[in-house]
């Protein structure tokens, strides 16, 4: 007789590869571990009623972190959007039920949090009386966050969305779980170092994007929860922070006889800063790359300067970590092995994997060597990427198109390039700057254009973009014309658009 | 000594040249489609007014980095004040350059 396949839900941990000792995040100074974050978690659950949805903005990553672990604990669901502007909060009221609000009161999201129930974890944790809290059992202490099923959806990451609505992605718990450990198996894993020294050593992770980012949610938090790794609280920004932040570290592990080895999250835009200011990087293992490509030059400056592995990590919000490479070594990306690819057809290459997401179309166009190794060739034409941040030019356009003083118009993703300085010569850096958006814009009134202020009018035009589009997306320049370079079929060649803006800088 | 009496005609002076080589450095740095003139020493840099973003203040604390030989951090709370305006950001070089 047959009988139905009897579905057995399978749990995953949260923590491994640590104790209740072990150091998890070293926020002010101080490495605070396991047992101490785990009752801090138990101290907010006890103050927080769950909700059903959790906007956690918080920068700092210990505070984000008590933030993840109190959803994972209530069973709630993490809300990332891709940015947090009062639009986009009253769309996620309205789309979500029961949303809760973890930050700063007095932070840059201030404005736009409005009348939503807003918690911050500091000001419960400053009035928290320690002395009065009990002694938990080991026993306790490892029951506050049980394991989690693999189906569990536990994060909700928004895609700024190339039509400008945001697209939500569900992540279920094995999605991240999977993509950290073939992240740690393929870029993490310490294969080079004796075992038997390992105890002298303290891995940790420093991340300069945000963690709410698909990039720094998975290679940062994800990493060091499945690892056991040391995480520094800050988001450093400039060079200088960034070494300030390895500094502590390196003085945490000299405090108890070890030697420290962090990975840098980051950007090219970062390690391009770190090369040009010349900041000292102590402690730092491996430099870990994503949100653009990484120029083979700027790996091979950083790998000698700071005597360090350069690995780059390709992904995207939708799947998440996909592929790696050591930049020096190769212009191949090599798949995590959750991932597989195929052409489907002359232009389109499919993703498949393991996780929730099952299969997904490549955005950029690639080169697929095999099922597992591809060459990075470019976008597809019309999407544009800045700092991590995607949208299209037809996005762009269409808002351009829709101010009323405007007759026609488009954006230009310039490929115009930095001058390199002197000392970039010397050391053979030619800038990174993916391009430059300026925009094209013929005026309703063309007669008009001998007598308007135009630096005024480029203000007016940048404030109604504002409205509507992430500032990263802004037009560098606008360029007034009498018409754009429109095709029969009323199309805008590239190559037009290109001599169009050479003659308006030959101007 | 106080601050009024130590601000001679030459600091003025030497305030709006840093003022201006500032402005300059911003334009350059940012392949911005302005003049000098067209920055108001007031004005907001970020958000309202220039409307730079943060990778632009990446770029140019490497830019201030190579020419007046200091590092820029955000740790200290002026940070905020720091990038307000070409007037702030130009006083702190002055205060913090060696070169």
């Amino acid at each position: 007789m047959l009988t139905e396949p009897v579905f057995h839900p399978v749990y995953l941990p949260v923590f491994k590869n640590c104790s209740l000792s072990s150091p998890i995040v070293f926020f002010q100074g101080r490495a605070i571990c396991l047992a101490e974050l785990l009752q801090t978690v138990d101290f907010l659950a006890d103050k927080i009623p769950k909700h059903q949805h959790l906007l956690n903005l918080y920068e700092e990553r210990y505070y984000f972190l008590l933030g993840f672990l109190l959803g994972l604990k209530q069973q709630s669901i993490s809300l990332f959007p891709s940015t947090v502007t009062p639009h986009v909060l009253t769309q996620l009221r309205k789309n979500y039920a029961e949303l809760i609000v973890l930050s700063e009161f007095e932070s840059e999201y201030e404005s736009s949090l409005g009348s939503s129930q807003t918690v911050d974890l500091k000001e419960l944790l400053d009035k928290r009386n320690l002395s009065s809290e009990k002694k938990l059992s080991d026993q306790y202490l490892w029951s506050i966050i049980p394991d989690i099923e693999a189906q569990r959806n536990t994060v909700i990451i928004f895609t700024s969305g190339s039509t400008g609505q945001p697209k939500p992605y569900i992540k279920q718990w094995h999605d991240l779980i999977s993509a950290a450990e073939h992240l740690t198996q393929d870029l993490f894993s310490n294969s080079s170092s004796p075992i038997e020294n390992s105890n002298n050593i303290i891995p940790a992770l420093l991340a300069t994007v945000p963690a709410q980012h698909m990039y720094g949610l998975e290679a940062s938090i994800m990493v060091a929860l499945q690892n056991g790794f040391l995480l520094h609280s800050h988001k450093p920004f400039f060079p200088q922070d960034i070494t300030q932040c390895l500094e502590e570290l390196t003085q945490h592990a000299h405090t108890q006889n070890k030697t420290i080895e962090t990975s840098l999250i980051t950007t090219p835009l970062h390690l391009k800063a770190c090369i040009k200011t010349e900041v000292p990087l102590p402690g730092v293992k491996q430099f870990i790359s994503a949100t653009a490509p990484l120029q083979p030059e700027l790996a091979q400056l950083c790998e000698q300067y700071y005597t360090a592995r350069v690995m780059e990590i390709f992904g995207c919000t939708e799947v998440g970590s996909m592929a790696y490479r050591r930049t020096i070594e190769t212009d191949q990306w090599a798949v995590l092995e959750d991932i597989s690819l195929n052409a489907i057809d002359e232009h389109d290459i499919q993703i498949n994997t393991t996780r929730s997401i099952q299969t997904f179309l490549f955005n950029d166009v690639i080169n697929l060597l095999n099922e597992q190794h591809f060459i990075l060739k470019g976008r597809k034409e019309d999407l544009i990427n800045l700092a991590g941040k995607r949208t299209s030019l037809a996005y762009l356009n269409h808002h351009l198109q829709s101010y009323e003083e405007l007759r026609d118009g488009c954006f230009y993703l310039s490929s115009f390039f930095n001058k390199p300085a002197i000392e970039d010569i010397d050391k053979n850096i030619v800038d990174i700057k993916e391009g430059q958006l300026v925009a094209f814009v013929v005026l309703t009134n063309p007669n008009n254009i001998a007598i308007i202020d135009k630096k005024q009018m480029t203000i007016k035009i940048r404030a109604w973009l504002k409205q509507s589009i992430d500032s990263i997306f802004l037009p560098k320049k606008i360029y007034f014309v009498d018409a754009l370079p429109r095709n029969a079929t009323g199309k805008l060649p590239q190559a037009e658009l290109k001599k169009m803006q050479e003659q308006q800088l030959g101007q | 000594m106080n601050q009024s009496n130590t601000h001679t005609k030459q600091n003025v002076q030497n305030d709006a040249e840093l003022e201006n080589q500032t402005a300059q450095l911003i334009i350059d740095t940012l392949n911005l489609d302005i003049e000098i003139t067209d920055i108001n020493p007031e004005d907001y840099l970020f958000g309202e007014g220039l409307a730079l973003d943060s990778i632009d203040a990446l770029e140019l604390a490497m830019a201030i980095t190579q020419q007046f030989g200091f590092q820029l951090r955000s740790d200290d709370s002026k940070n905020r004040e720091i990038f307000r305006s070409l007037r702030a950001l130009a006083q702190h070089i002055a205060e913090n350059k060696t070169k």
